[in-house]
C-alpha cells in the first residue's frame, strides 16, 4: 500500500520518493555474512537463526497477518524435515530435489488441511492444528516406524550428495546456501507485506464481514495464507534435515509449538523482518541462558512477558519506532534552525 | 429517470433467523435508475431483507433475481462481485487503516483504480487520504463506504439507513449526493427520515411485521408523506 494518489487523476500511483526498503533483505544476507566472520564460531548457530527465520516467517503469515494462531507449526516443520529426509534416505541425493520434495508435500498439506482449517474460528484453529501435530507425532513414531525407524530417526549425512557450484555439506557454504534462500524468500515476503496480497491478508484479519461487502471472499483468502505458511514450514524443515543430517520425531512435538509462537512474538507480529528478529532473540537467549541453567525455558518466558507488556510491538517494532522517533527528531531540529536562519 | 428495465426482482422471500421467521412472502422489484426506499417501524424486516438480498443471510423460501440470474445461492462476496454492493448500517470500516488504503482495498476488489468520480462525489474523502478511517465522524465514514462501494461502478446499491445518527447538515448533503449518484447508480435505500425520503425516493415500499404493507408510487403520495403511518 505505497502507492499514492495523484492531485490530477485521483488514481494511485506509485510514490515519487525513492524507495530504499528493497535493499533491506540485501543488508540482511550482508549482516548475516559479516556475524559469521565477526563470530566465526558461531557459523551453525548462524545457519539455524537462518533456517528458525523461514519458519517463523511462516507462523507471522498466520498470526500476524491473519490473526490466526497453531499450535501445530512443529508438525508442518516435521513434514518438511521428514520429506527430505525420505528423499535422502529411499529415492536420491541431490539436496534440491529433497528440498523442492518438501516443498510439493507443503502444497499438498495445504491442499488437504487448509480448506478444512481454515473454516473453523481462531480458538478451534489453534487447538485442532495441535492434534493435528499429535497425530503427526503418532505417525512417525509408531504408525510408521518401518520406514521412519521410530525415536532413533533417519540418518542420512552421507547421502547429501554435493551440488555442482556449492557443496552444501560444508557447513560454511551450507551458511551461504541459507542465506541466499532467505534473501529470496525475504524478497518475496517483503513484496507480499506491500502487495495487494498483504493488504487483503490485513484487512481479513481486522474485518473479514466487511471484505465479503467488498466483494472478496476472506475463506479463500485465508487458505492462501495458510498455503504460505505452510510451505515456508515445510521449507525450513528440508534445510533443517539438511543441516544437521537426521531427523527424529521430536522436531514435530506439540510442546514446541510454543517456541515458534513466541520466536514471532519477540520479532514483532505481522511485519516483514519481524521474524528475523524473533529468531535471533529467541535462539540466542536458547543459546546463552541453557549455557548456564537446564530450564532455560524460565529464562524465555519472563523475557516473552516483559517484551509483551513493554514492548508489544516485538524488537523489530521497538526498533522501528525508535527509528521514527529518532527521524523525526532530526527533522524538526532541522526545520527550527531552518526558521530560526529565516528570522 | 427510469428506463423500466427490471434490475432486481424479489420473489415471495422467507427469510428466518434460525427458527425464527422474520420476513414473510416478500415480493418487491427495483427498476434500473430508481431511487427505492424501504419504510418501516424497527424490527419490520427491512435490514434482515437487505441482508438476504446482499447474501449475509439465506433465504427459507422465494428467490432472488438480480439481471434475470437466479443469485439465492450465491456467496455474498459474489454477490459483491456481480453488481450489488452493501452498505450495513453500522457504518464499519476498516479502523486502523487510512481512508487511502481503504480506497485501496476496494479498488483491489472491483479492480476500478479511478477514484475521481468518488472524489466528485466526496471532495472532502481527497483532503483526509492519509487519515485513519477510524478517526473518522459518522458522516465521513458514510462518505468513505459509498465512496469504497461506489469503486467498480456497481449496478445497484443497497444502503441501510445511512442518515443514522447523523447531523442534520450532513443529511442534507448527503441528500443532494444521492441525487448525483442515482443518475448513474440504481439506489435501494432503508429510511427512518420522512423529508430525506420525500426528497429522493422514487418509489416506496413500507414494512410491517415481516411483510410488505405497501407500496407508494406517486410522487404526489411520496411528497405528501404518505407512508408516514407505517412508521
Amino acid at each position: 500500500m505505497d502507492s499514492s494518489t495523484d492531485k490530477g487523476s485521483g488514481t494511485p500511483k506509485p510514490s515519487r520518493s525513492l524507495d530504499l526498503g528493497f535493499l533491506g533483505p540485501l543488508a540482511v544476507a550482508g549482516g548475516l555474512i559479516a556475524l559469521r566472520f565477526i563470530f566465526p564460531d558461531k557459523l551453525s548457530f548462524f545457519t539455524e537463526v537462518c533456517i528458525y527465520t523461514l519458519y517463523v516467517m511462516g507462523n507471522n503469515v498466520l498470526m500476524g497477518y491473519l490473526g490466526y494462531a497453531s499450535f501445530g507449526q512443529p508438525f508442518y516443520l516435521s513434514a518438511g524435515a521428514y520429506s527430505a529426509a525420505f528423499f535422502f534416505s529411499y529415492i536420491g541425493s541431490n539436496p534440491l530435489l529433497a528440498i523442492l520434495m518438501s516443498l510439493l508435500v507443503g502444497l499438498v498439506l495445504s491442499g488437504i488441511f487448509g480448506p478444512i482449517f481454515m473454516r473453523l474460528k481462531g480458538n478451534y484453529f489453534t487447538l485442532v492444528n495441535a492434534a493435528l501435530c499429535a497425530i503427526g507425532i503418532f505417525t512417525v513414531e509408531k504408525l510408521l516406524i518401518g520406514i521412519t525407524n521410530g525415536n532413533d530417526g533417519l540418518w542420512f549425512r552421507a547421502k547429501i550428495a554435493k551440488l555442482p557450484i556449492l557443496d552444501i555439506r560444508l557447513t560454511q557454504n551450507l551458511f551461504l546456501f541459507v542465506v541466499i534462500l532467505l534473501t529470496i524468500v525475504l524478497f518475496l515476503y517483503r513484496w507480499m507485506d506491500k502487495s495487494a496480497l498483504g493488504a487483503v491478508f490485513r484487512a481479513t484479519k481486522i474485518n473479514s464481514r466487511k471484505m465479503r461487502f467488498l466483494g472478496f471472499n476472506p475463506y479463500g483468502i485465508r487458505i492462501i495464507g495458510f498455503t504460505i505458511a505452510t510451505t515456508l514450514s515445510t521449507l525450513a524443515g528440508s534445510l533443517y534435515a539438511i543441516n544437521f543430517g537426521f531427523v527424529n520425531p521430536n522436531l514435530g512435538e506439540n510442546s514446541r509449538a510454543v517456541e515458534v509462537l513466541i520466536a514471532t512474538l519477540l520479532g514483532g507480529v505481522g511485519t516483514v523482518y519481524g521474524p528475523l528478529f524473533g529468531a535471533f532473540g529467541f535462539l540466542g537467549i536458547k543459546d546463552i541462558v541453557s549455557r548456564f541453567m537446564s530450564r532455560w525455558e524460565f529464562v524465555v518466558g519472563i523475557i516473552t512477558i516483559l517484551v509483551l507488556f513493554f514492548f508489544s510491538k516485538g524488537i523489530w517494532g521497538f526498533f522501528n519506532l525508535s527509528g521514527t522517533n529518532v527521524k523525526n527528531r532530526i527533522k524538526s531540529l532541522f526545520k527550527a534552525q531552518s526558521t530560526g536562519k529565516e528570522n | 429517470m427510469t428506463d423500466n428495465e427490471i434490475l432486481l426482482e424479489a420473489k415471495n422471500l422467507d427469510i428466518s433467523y434460525g427458527n425464527l421467521a422474520v420476513v414473510f412472502d416478500v415480493s418487491l422489484f427495483i427498476r434500473k435508475g430508481e431511487v427505492v426506499v424501504l419504510v418501516g417501524r424497527n424490527g419490520a424486516g427491512k435490514t434482515t431483507l437487505l441482508r438476504s438480498i446482499a447474501g449475509f443471510l439465506p433465504k427459507r423460501g422465494g428467490t432472488v433475481l438480480f439481471k434475470g440470474e437466479n443469485i439465492n445461492t450465491k456467496e455474498a462476496y459474489k454477490i459483491a462481485q456481480s453488481g450489488i454492493k452493501y452498505i450495513h448500517q453500522d457504518k464499519q470500516v476498516f479502523s486502523d487503516l487510512t481512508i487511502k488504503e481503504n480506497l485501496e482495498l476496494s479498488s483491489y476488489a472491483s479492480k476500478d483504480y479511478d477514484w475521481e468520480p468518488v472524489f466528485s462525489f466526496f471532495p472532502k474523502l481527497k483532503t483526509l487520504l492519509a487519515r485513519k478511517a477510524g478517526a473518522l465522524s459518522g458522516g465521513e465514514r458514510q462518505m468513505l463506504l459509498m465512496g469504497m462501494s461506489l469503486l467498480g461502478k456497481p449496478d445497484l446499491l443497497l444502503l441501510d439507513e445511512p442518515t443514522e445518527g447523523l447531523a442534520p447538515h450532513v443529511i442534507t448533503d448527503l441528500q443532494s449526493v444521492f441525487k448525483e449518484v442515482s443518475k448513474t447508480t440504481t439506489l435501494c435505500i432503508i429510511e427512518q427520515n420522512l423529508p430525506l425520503v420525500a426528497g429522493i425516493a422514487d418509489r416506496v415500499y413500507c414494512m410491517r411485521e415481516g411483510k410488505i404493507a405497501a407500496e407508494i408510487t406517486e410522487h404526489s403520495d411520496i411528497v405528501g408523506l404518505a407512508f408516514e403511518k407505517y412508521l
